[in-house]
């Protein structure tokens, strides 16, 4: 008889615990294509009216001479709307933005332009439910350099190492300092290594003033690299004391 | 029903609660703001989170042809400084600090054509 209140005790727990949020996880990726694709849907339409935080990624190889436009595609109470990003040259090109879906419409993806010898396409998403209710299998990593009062230049810390195989996130990074008199401001570097094995740096700096620096971007990390942060000073020397900052960087792993 | 039967269940019970709740430390922010036909003033979008905490927020404001609205969003931060983002006639996405016992705000101004919706989602990172 005991046993058989410890399940029911045991069951009412696993439903009264507190899970964390109904959010749901958009991930399609267009790995190497060597063409132009025409419109393709990125998910499955919701069901009734919904709220995403989207993220598109696009990058090309070293030596890739591709000039192309990705256009996402959606639906919302007032009708079409579309986002573009574009891409030309090594540098990653990443955009984040919020979308409303109005239910059972589609949304998707297409690319135009010309292509170099191939692409990569990553759209990453976040759908917006009830809160309170559910839980999530979105992964999620925390680095905070709370009260600093040093730049960490020249050592680096981690803040998360990708699975073996390449893997997409999305970063956000504030940093700022209280007001104060200085003229010192606070920089901080987001370092990572792409699929195609190029460093990459997305960099932020707080304002003396108290106007923090707020960053969102997607990243496309390469299996078994570390994400990697350093701050230092805008102005050289990079390293020493500092005014006192506060650093926090949180990411969603999709 | 045998005590070692029940007792498996039981710990299978355990060991699902904590598997679903282990992985996660992401919180939801969602208030929509539903045909609205006026502007508003400073409105309260969650409640305050009782340590200082770092947020993703995103806002889409859709409206007819014509409407000029934009959304105005305000926190305290962790120094004490106050903040604002605006997001005149779209969207917008941005990292917030907020300070512990406050929260988030938001208003709206502008011209408003017929009506508008309002969305501010976000997510709230915890350790």
């Amino acid at each position: 008889m005991r046993f058989r209140y410890l399940f029911l005790a045991a069951w009412t727990l696993s439903v009264a615990l507190p899970a964390n949020a109904e959010l749901t996880s958009v991930a399609k990726d267009f790995l190497n294509q060597t063409k132009t694709f025409s419109a393709t849907k990125v998910m499955a339409s919701p069901t009734a009216d919904g709220s995403y935080l989207m993220a598109m990624l696009f990058n090309q190889p070293n030596g890739s001479a591709g000039n192309l436009v990705a256009i996402l595609k959606w639906t919302d109470e007032q009708g079409a709307q579309s986002r573009s990003l574009a891409l030309s040259g090594s540098v990653p090109q990443g955009v984040v933005f919020p979308i409303r879906v109005a239910a059972n419409s589609l949304v998707t993806v297409h690319t135009t332009g010309s292509v170099g010898t191939s692409y990569d396409l990553f759209v990453r998403g976040i759908g917006f439910w009830v809160p309170g209710s559910g839980s999530t299998s979105l992964s999620d990593y925390h680095t905070n350099l709370l009260l600093w009062s040093n730049a960490t230049y020249p050592n680096k810390q981690t803040v998360l190492t990708a699975p073996a195989a390449d893997k997409s996130y999305l970063f956000r990074v504030n940093i700022n300092e209280p007001a104060n008199t200085s003229t010192d401001s606070m920089c901080v570097d987001i370092l990572s290594v792409d699929e195609y094995s190029r460093n990459q740096t997305q960099t932020g700096c707080a304002s003396p003033n108290g106007a923090p620096a707020m960053m969102t971007f997607p990243l496309r990390v390469k299996g078994g690299t570390s994400v990697q942060l350093v701050t230092y000073h805008f102005t050289p020397p990079k390293w020493g004391g500092s005014p006192t900052y506060n650093l926090t960087v949180d990411v969603i792993g999709f | 029903m045998s005590r070692k039967f029940l007792a498996l269940i039981t710990l299978s019970c355990w060991l699902l609660t904590r598997s679903a709740t282990a992985s996660a430390s992401l919180t939801e922010v969602r208030q929509d703001f539903l045909s609205q036909t006026a502007t508003f003033a400073a409105t309260d979008v969650m409640s305050a989170p009782a340590a200082d905490g770092s947020y993703l927020i995103s806002v889409y404001l859709d409206q007819p042809v014509g409407g000029t609205v934009g959304a105005t969003i305000a926190w305290t931060d962790e120094n004490g400084a106050t903040q604002r983002y605006q997001a005149l006639g779209g969207t917008a996405v941005f990292a917030v600090r907020l300070q512990a016992g406050t929260t988030l705000t938001v208003a709206t101004s502008g011209t408003v054509k017929g009506s508008y919706n309002l969305f501010i989602d976000g997510v709230g990172f915890w350790n």
